[in-house]
C-alpha cells in the first residue's frame, strides 16, 4: 500500500483501520437522530401493503431506512397476528381475553339498547337537550345565511358545523340532516390562527381508512372558516373524518382534523 | 342513507347482515383470535397495560360496529389491523396535543447522549487519548468519505446496508422493509459492499462477507 500522506488529496491510510461496519454504524445513528417527519400509521401499512403511490412509497421506505420504530412497526403489521408482547405485564391471559370480551359485549350491547333504556339520568337531561335545540335551530339558521353568503344558493342544500379535534368542544358527534337533503354544506371552524396558505384541501376518509375523497379544494371565507359542500349520499354511513391541508407549492400541510357522523332524520 | 359503491354496503347487504346477539359467537372467536395481538401490537409501541387494554377495546368497538361495511372479500385479520392501525394514529394525535401543551426539558442524559462523539469508533486506536489536530482532520475526512460513498449508493441498495448493518436485520425482515425479495437483498448487500470495498479499502477494513443470516 502505497504511503501517499505527504501528498494533496484524501488522507493516508493508517496502518489500523477502523472497521467500515462501525463507521456505518455511526453514520446511521446521526441519521437517525433527523429522521424526518413519521408518516402516520395508516400511511405505513398502505405501504406494507402496497398502496401508497411511488413518489410517497420511495418517501417512506427512505425514513424506515432511518427510523427503527417505524421500521419495527411495519415488521409487526407484516407479522401480525403473531406478536409477542414486549412484557410479561403485557400478556394476556385466556382468563384476561374472556374479561375484556364481556366487557366489550356489554358496550355493544349498550349501544344497541334504545338510547331511553341506556342512562337513568336521561330525563332530567331531555328537557335541558330541548332548549338546547332550540338554540341550535337558531344557530343553524344563522350558519345557513352565512353559507349562503359566502357560497352562493346551495338548492336543497343542508348546513352542519364542525369543530376540530384540537377544539376543547371537538367534532360534530352525530348529526341528523331532514330527509331529502340533497347535500350537506360543512364549515370546518378553526380554532388556532393558521397561516395563510394559497390554497386549501380536504380529505374525506371513513373511519375504517377507506378514502372517500382526495384533495377536494376549499375556499376560506372572511370569517377564517371553510366550506365543503358534499352530496349526501357520498357519505359513509358511518364516522367520516374530514382532514384540512394548505397547500403551497405543491406541498400538502395537515392543519385540522374533523370528525362527523351524518345520518338521515325525519323529513 | 347509501353511500358510494365503492365505500358501503348495498342496503340488500346490510339487512342481511345479521344483528350483534346473532354474531356473538362469531364476534367472540374473532376477539379471542386477535385481542392479544392487538394489545400486544399496542405494548410494542410503547403503550402501558391501561392504555393497551383501552386501545384494543376501542379497536374491537369500532371493528365490530362496522362490520356492516366489512367486504367479505377482505381478509378479516386487515380489516383488524387497518382499524388498529386508526386507532394508534388517533392515539398519537391525542398525545402530541398533550406534548404541545406541556413545556419541553432536556435532561442533562439527553444532551451528553446527542453529544456522543460521531468519530470514536473511526479512530478506535486512538481511544483513550486525547485525539490531536492531525488525527482529528483524518477523521473527519474519513466521515466525509464514507458518507459520499454511502450517498453515490443507489437509494434501496443503500438502504439496505443501513438496515443490515446498523440495524442487524435479517434479509427477510429487509425484504419486507424494502418490498423486494430475499435474494435481491442479498444481492444488493454483496454489490454496496464490493462498491464500498472498492472506493474504501484502502481507508477502512472491510469485512468480506455480510454474516451469517
Amino acid at each position: 500500500m502505497p504511503d501517499d500522506s505527504r501528498s494533496e488529496g484524501p488522507p493516508a491510510p493508517r496502518s489500523e483501520k477502523p472497521d467500515l461496519d462501525d463507521a456505518l454504524r455511526e453514520l446511521a445513528e446521526e441519521d437517525r437522530r433527523s429522521p424526518g417527519e413519521h408518516p402516520d400509521p395508516v400511511a405505513l401499512l398502505d405501504y406494507l401493503e402496497g398502496r401508497l403511490p411511488d413518489a410517497e412509497a420511495d418517501r417512506v421506505e427512505e425514513h424506515l431506512a432511518r427510523c427503527p420504530d417505524c421500521a419495527q412497526a411495519v415488521l409487526d403489521f407484516a407479522a401480525f397476528p403473531n406478536l409477542e408482547p414486549p412484557t410479561e405485564e403485557h400478556r394476556l391471559t385466556p382468563a384476561d381475553v374472556q374479561s375484556r370480551w364481556r366487557e366489550l359485549q356489554a358496550r355493544l350491547e349498550a349501544e344497541r339498547r334504545p338510547v331511553w333504556q341506556r342512562h337513568q339520568v336521561l330525563l332530567p337531561l331531555a328537557a335541558g337537550l330541548f332548549v338546547a335545540a332550540v338554540g341550535l335551530g337558531a344557530w343553524a339558521g344563522a350558519l345557513r345565511e352565512k353559507v349562503e353568503r359566502l357560497e352562493g344558493p346551495w338548492g336543497n342544500a343542508y348546513p352542519l358545523g364542525l369543530r376540530p379535534e384540537s377544539a376543547e368542544r371537538r367534532g360534530g358527534g352525530v348529526q341528523e340532516v331532514p330527509a331529502g337533503v340533497d347535500r350537506v354544506v360543512l364549515y370546518l371552524s378553526l380554532v388556532t390562527e393558521e397561516r395563510e396558505y394559497p390554497a386549501y384541501e380536504v380529505d374525506v376518509t371513513e373511519a375504517g381508512g377507506r378514502r372517500v375523497f382526495a384533495g377536494v379544494p376549499v375556499r376560506r371565507g372572511p370569517d377564517g372558516g371553510f366550506v365543503l359542500p358534499l352530496p349526501v349520499e357520498s357519505l359513509p354511513s358511518g364516522e367520516t373524518v374530514l382532514e384540512l391541508y394548505g397547500v403551497e407549492a405543491g406541498r400538502r400541510t395537515p392543519l385540522e382534523t374533523y370528525t362527523v357522523a351524518v345520518r338521515e332524520g325525519p323529513e | 342513507m347509501r353511500g358510494r359503491d365503492d365505500v358501503a354496503l348495498l342496503d340488500a347487504e346490510l339487512e342481511a347482515m345479521p344483528v350483534l346477539s346473532e354474531r356473538r359467537a362469531e364476534l367472540a372467536e374473532v376477539f379471542e383470535d386477535y385481542a392479544p395481538a392487538v394489545t400486544s401490537f399496542f405494548a410494542r409501541r410503547g403503550f402501558g397495560p391501561e392504555d393497551c387494554r383501552d386501545l384494543t377495546q376501542e379497536t374491537f368497538l369500532k371493528a365490530f360496529r362496522g362490520l356492516p361495511r366489512f367486504r367479505k372479500e377482505a381478509e378479516l385479520r386487515t380489516w383488524v389491523l387497518r382499524i388498529a392501525a386508526n386507532v394508534w394514529k388517533n392515539a398519537l394525535r391525542t398525545s402530541q396535543a398533550e406534548k404541545r401543551s406541556a413545556s419541553k426539558t432536556v435532561s442533562l442524559e439527553e444532551i451528553q447522549t446527542l453529544a456522543k462523539p460521531l468519530a470514536r469508533v473511526a479512530a478506535p486506536h486512538l481511544a483513550g487519548r486525547p485525539a490531536s489536530p492531525l488525527d482529528r482532520v483524518i477523521r473527519e475526512e474519513e466521515q466525509r468519505m464514507l458518507r459520499e460513498a454511502v450517498e453515490d449508493l443507489p437509494p434501496k441498495m443503500r438502504r439496505c446496508v443501513l438496515l443490515r448493518v446498523d440495524r442487524g436485520l435479517k434479509y427477510r425482515e429487509i425484504a419486507t422493509l424494502t418490498s423486494v425479495t430475499e435474494d435481491t437483498v442479498k444481492t444488493q448487500l454483496y454489490q454496496a459492499r464490493q462498491r464500498l470495498k472498492d472506493r474504501l479499502g484502502d481507508h477502512f477494513h472491510v469485512s468480506g462477507d455480510d454474516g451469517e443470516e
